[in-house]
């Protein structure tokens, strides 16, 4: 069953709909979710939710690439359950991935949280335009996938300490690209 | 963890295509020159130069000769003929018009010969008198362009120009000692699958937009590398 057709399941509230998106798309949303989620038992509870957030998203919603839809859906649901785990909580993995973040993130003054996430979201999408395209595959591998160094190392054939200058160097580039912009968050 | 969680949020709405794109990614394969079927021919392999690298590989492919699509063809058969959606042209603005469409498959091998990967190709065959250009589209796209392709930008996409010369040569061709010398100072590109031996200078214009990967490509084509680059804009724009 194609994109459009599971689609189309969700538009008229068939819920075979589910069972579809699990079939073609389960692999893909625990890649995701256990990426973000170390937990099994948490893994397989945000599964579930990310499911539920589908069926209950479409409609209204009519995502023109369902795969990249389902793929931001899972990965909100798993930090959205991360973020309430972790509230107290620190040291972990993903604390890792998130602390190297913090170095592009010019420190400061702060605006509207909704504008402020789309008006940065549109100066990422800019500076990873800028991107070759493999360094761009690493950065999103590593920071919308949350793919370990080693995963990322093996996925693109680099050493892991390629990798780790690799994402350096790009951090050091978004934060630079971010502050030309007068981005403070 | 406040500034790192706004980052992580707003990286989580970048655009789809990124996403696709990275999710596609593959290792261990670079390839330094890429060479569509040729629709139209017999069915023939694709050679493309080994490059200089342990984790290189060559992509290999063959076309049918019987066209699949004898009309334009819309982006949902096309989806669920080759599983990636494109639009196409019934004709570009310079004259040259849809003559058919071939299903072909090609595959990636490792320099160890193991082919690490394979997939459908759709190559789209268009003319203008007596003047043929094929369009190539597939979902895997290229990891590695040539180095020495020229980069146009439009609309944020990144296109790849090359020129070079090829000589296509028989399956059973036995290269000769100034055959590998031609291959070895790079001034051919060897190819496989003709009857006679043929040499060309070969044209290609590649990109990736949506998670397809295009290609407008001819040997011995009139057009210039400008008119390519106008119909790759056409193509570009009309994408859904």
């Amino acid at each position: 069953m194609n994109d459009k057709e599971i689609v189309e399941l969700y538009t008229s509230r068939n819920e075979s709909a589910i069972k579809e998106t699990a079939a073609g798309y389960g692999g893909y949303i625990h890649r995701i979710v256990g990426g973000i989620l170390r937990d099994p038992s948490d893994s397989e509870e945000c599964e579930n939710d990310v499911y539920n957030i589908l069926w209950n998203s479409i409609p209204p919603e009519k995502p023109m690439s369902f795969k990249a839809f389902l793929g931001k859906v899972a990965r909100n649901a798993a930090f959205d359950r991360y973020w309430y785990n972790n509230a107290e909580k620190r040291g972990g993995r993903m604390d890792i991935v998130l602390s190297e973040l913090g170095d592009c993130v010019p420190s400061g003054e702060s605006v509207e949280r909704a504008a402020e996430l789309k008006e940065l979201a549109g100066y990422i999408n800019e500076y990873l335009r800028g991107l070759d395209k493999r360094k761009r595959q690493v950065f999103v591998r590593r920071y919308w996938y949350c793919d370990g160094i080693k995963v990322i190392a093996e996925r693109f054939g680099y050493s892991e300490s390629k990798v780790k200058s690799m994402l350096m160097r790009m951090r050091a580039g978004l934060r630079k690209y971010l502050e030309r912009q007068g981005i403070a968050v | 963890m406040k500034e790192e969680r706004k980052l992580i949020e707003a990286i989580g709405m970048i655009d789809d295509k990124y996403i696709e794109e990275a999710d596609m990614a593959k290792g261990n394969i670079k390839f330094r020159r890429i060479m569509v079927a040729a629709a139209a021919a017999a069915v023939l392999v694709c050679g493309s130069a080994v490059a200089g690298n342990i984790y290189i590989a060559r992509r290999e492919g063959g076309s049918s000769t019987i066209p699949v699509y004898t009309s334009v063809a819309d982006r949902d058969r096309i989806y669920k003929d080759f599983g990636f959606y494109a639009d196409l042209p019934e004709s570009f603005s310079n004259g040259y018009t849809f003559e058919g469409g071939y299903k072909g498959s090609a595959r990636d091998v490792s320099n160890e010969g193991a082919v690490v990967n394979s997939f459908s190709v759709l190559t789209c065959e268009y003319s203008n008198g007596d003047d043929t250009i094929m369009l190539g589209m597939n979902a895997e796209g290229y990891d590695e362009y040539e180095d020495e392709s020229e980069v146009i930008e439009y609309n944020g996409y990144k296109l790849y120009y090359s020129s070079n010369m090829y000589k296509t040569v028989p399956a059973d061709y036995v290269m000769t000692d100034q055959d590998k010398a031609d291959e070895a100072s790079g001034k051919y590109i060897f190819s496989y699958g003709t009857d006679d031996v043929e040499i060309t200078e070969f044209k290609y214009l590649g990109w990736d937009q949506n998670g397809t990967s295009y290609s407008l490509s001819g040997h011995d084509t009139a057009l210039t590398k400008d008119e390519l680059v106008s119909m790759a804009e056409e193509l570009i724009d009309i994408q859904k």
